[in-house]
């Protein structure tokens, strides 16, 4: 199974976001990071993806262009995870699992329980099965969301910001468990993160979209490079190897306008 | 599920009480056991139990489920908890109609007020439904605008009835007043088996979305991601909403305080599974309405209230007792 992204353009009423967007083929297996600076594109090619934004193009997935599945076709292909879930809801995460379980995945009657326990277990969520939704904090929440869409076993995974209300463990725990998924599964995950260092450590590819619609894939250490970050970000830095033999971008600060 | 089933056994306690309340003097267990048929009685026991109690108080329980289903299924749809029949306009729409027969058209087309007036009531329900979701439709999923137009529609229609009052006679408004607290009193058989077939189908087919309800409560994006088509899902809720409100509506007239509480009773006790949320919410409506009949007739000996006007004297009690013990239970 390949993912292919030919010529694919979304915004919104009265502002293109992505144009003629086309990137090399995404082979099963791999978690693909997104990166770039805010209002490039990142949401809205996630979105797009999950057939919640109006798109033009070509997106092929295992030979079939997801840009023209109806909702309930796409629904067995694709697994979205929001910035965001909603606060005020009386549902306990039992029942939000199972509700995505029973509607998005073709499980037998019987299977369903064991998937929600296995999945839950993974992100360690089992002790808060039966607590409402509007009990937890925002990690707890986003974990909830991870887990739903872990559960639906869709080939394709899209995570905008899966990490960004989590403390430092549970960023490394949440991206290694998405990994192993995709491995395991050979499913490909399409990551939108602010976090580089995130990125360059669990990601097997990288695309960086910049300002302007420029667009480039590949190995973490092949995209993100001190000159990338001038281009794209606007600040001087440089990719590092630490202690642990990972490698980590490090700040130097605000790139000179006449450098850019 | 066992919430459920201790609901629908209170509702019974409830129902055959409410059918044992009035001035012959019969126990609980004697009208029981002649609603069952277990004993025949003398004929006049017949009479009032079976024509007269039995249409009214099955009336309060098929209306107070319709109401309590429509508000459940609005709330969700519109992810807005003070969403109601009653809050979004639907009810004003059907009270509009009903004044405007009662003070324009008696004899309208040679058909009689008592089937004008539901079906005028009806038809301007189904009317303010069909706009909200056209409004829906022509502002895609911008669902706080649609609730803020359903409130302006409601403000509207309100200022409407009360042109219609200005110009109605003396014994025009009397009835007009009398439409709006709501009353049992028009209850028939034929009426009930009506209203039970509505309520029947819409419960059905709530049912059968019930999966894609409680989806859309875990957030809009994923339960569009899940392949549900959120705009039909609208469509085809405020439809309902519009069948069990109008029909619900033209039979007792405006019964506004069930169509809100119902659903958050049921909430609060079942959760937002919306396979035992929808059915706990119809329940829920069910049993207020029930609670309310007995009251409307036990309240003042010798008279019967409209049972609109005591809706709320029963159920706010009951409501905010649920919402303390529920804050007692989480430390609050």
């Amino acid at each position: 199974m390949t993912l292919k992204i030919n010529g694919l353009s979304s915004g919104y009423r009265q502002r293109t976001v992505l144009q003629q967007v086309s990137l090399p083929s995404i082979e099963a297996g791999l978690l693909v990071a997104l990166i770039g600076p805010n209002g490039v594109g990142k949401s809205t090619l996630v979105r797009s993806l999950a057939g919640l934004q109006p798109a033009a193009g070509q997106v092929q997935l295992a030979g079939a262009d997801l840009l023209k599945l109806s909702p309930r076709e796409r629904q067995h292909n694709v697994a979205y995870l929001p910035q965001t879930l909603p606060q005020v809801t009386s549902l306990v995460v039992y029942e939000m699992l199972l509700a995505a379980a029973h509607l998005g995945a073709e499980y037998a009657q019987e299977q369903i329980e064991t998937a929600i326990t296995r999945v839950a277990q993974s992100l360690g969520i089992t002790a808060l099965m039966l607590r409402r939704l509007s009990e937890l904090s925002g990690g707890q929440r986003q974990m909830v969301g991870l887990a739903q869409v872990l559960v639906r076993q869709a080939p394709l995974l899209l995570l905008d910001e899966p990490t960004s209300a989590l403390d430092l463990r549970w960023q490394l725990n949440v991206l290694e468990v998405v990994r192993r998924h995709v491995q395991e599964s050979q499913a490909i995950a399409l990551v939108a993160s602010h976090d580089l260092n995130l990125a360059l450590r669990f990601a097997d590819q990288v695309i960086m979209l910049a300002p302007g619609g420029e667009c480039r894939m590949g190995k973490p250490l092949e995209v993100v490079t001190a000159q990338s970050l001038r281009a794209c970000y606007g600040v001087e830095g440089r990719v590092e190897t630490c202690s642990q033999g990972f490698p980590v971008v490090l700040v130097d600060g605000v790139a000179d306008q006449q450098r850019q | 599920m066992i919430l459920l089933l201790v609901m629908a056994a209170v509702l019974i306690t409830s129902f055959i009480y409410d059918l044992s309340v009035g001035p012959m003097g019969l126990s609980w267990w004697e009208v029981a056991q002649l609603a069952s048929g277990w004993v025949e009685g003398d004929a006049a026991q017949r009479v009032v139990v079976m024509e007269l109690r039995l249409p009214y108080a099955l009336m309060a329980v098929l209306v107070g489920a319709s109401l309590g289903l429509a508000g459940a299924e609005m709330q969700t749809a519109l992810n807005n908890p003070l969403a109601s029949p009653f809050t979004l306009g639907i009810g004003a729409a059907a009270t509009l109609g009903a004044s405007l027969v009662i003070v324009f058209g008696p004899n309208w087309g040679g058909l009689s007020q008592m089937v004008l007036l539901p079906l005028a009531a009806f038809v301007f329900a189904a009317a303010s439904c069909a706009l909200l979701m056209l409004v829906g439709r022509a502002l895609g999923t911008e669902v706080h605008t649609l609730v803020l137009f359903g409130i302006a529609m409601l403000f509207g229609l309100n200022a409407l009835v009360g042109l219609v009052q200005f110009l109605a006679d003396a014994e025009a408004l009397q009835q007009i007043v009398f439409w709006t607290l709501g009353s049992l009193a028009r209850a028939s058989m034929e009426r009930v088996g009506l209203l039970a077939g509505v309520l029947a189908v819409c419960l059905l087919f709530a049912l059968r979305q019930a999966w894609a309800m409680t989806m859309l409560r875990t957030g809009e994006d994923q339960a569009r991601s899940l392949g549900v088509p959120v705009g039909r899902l609208r469509a085809s809720v405020l439809l309902r909403v519009s069948l069990l409100t109008g029909v619900a509506t033209a039979f007792v007239g405006e019964v506004g305080f069930i169509g809100l509480v119902g659903p958050h009773i049921a909430r609060l006790l079942l959760g937002e599974d919306h396979r035992f949320f929808l059915p706990g919410s119809a329940l829920a409506g069910a049993l207020l309405l029930s609670l309310a009949s007995i009251a409307s007739r036990g309240l003042l000996p010798g008279v019967v209230l409209p049972v609109g006007l005591v809706t709320a004297l029963v159920g706010v009690p009951l409501f905010i007792g649920l919402i303390l013990a529920r804050g007692k239970r989480a430390g609050l």
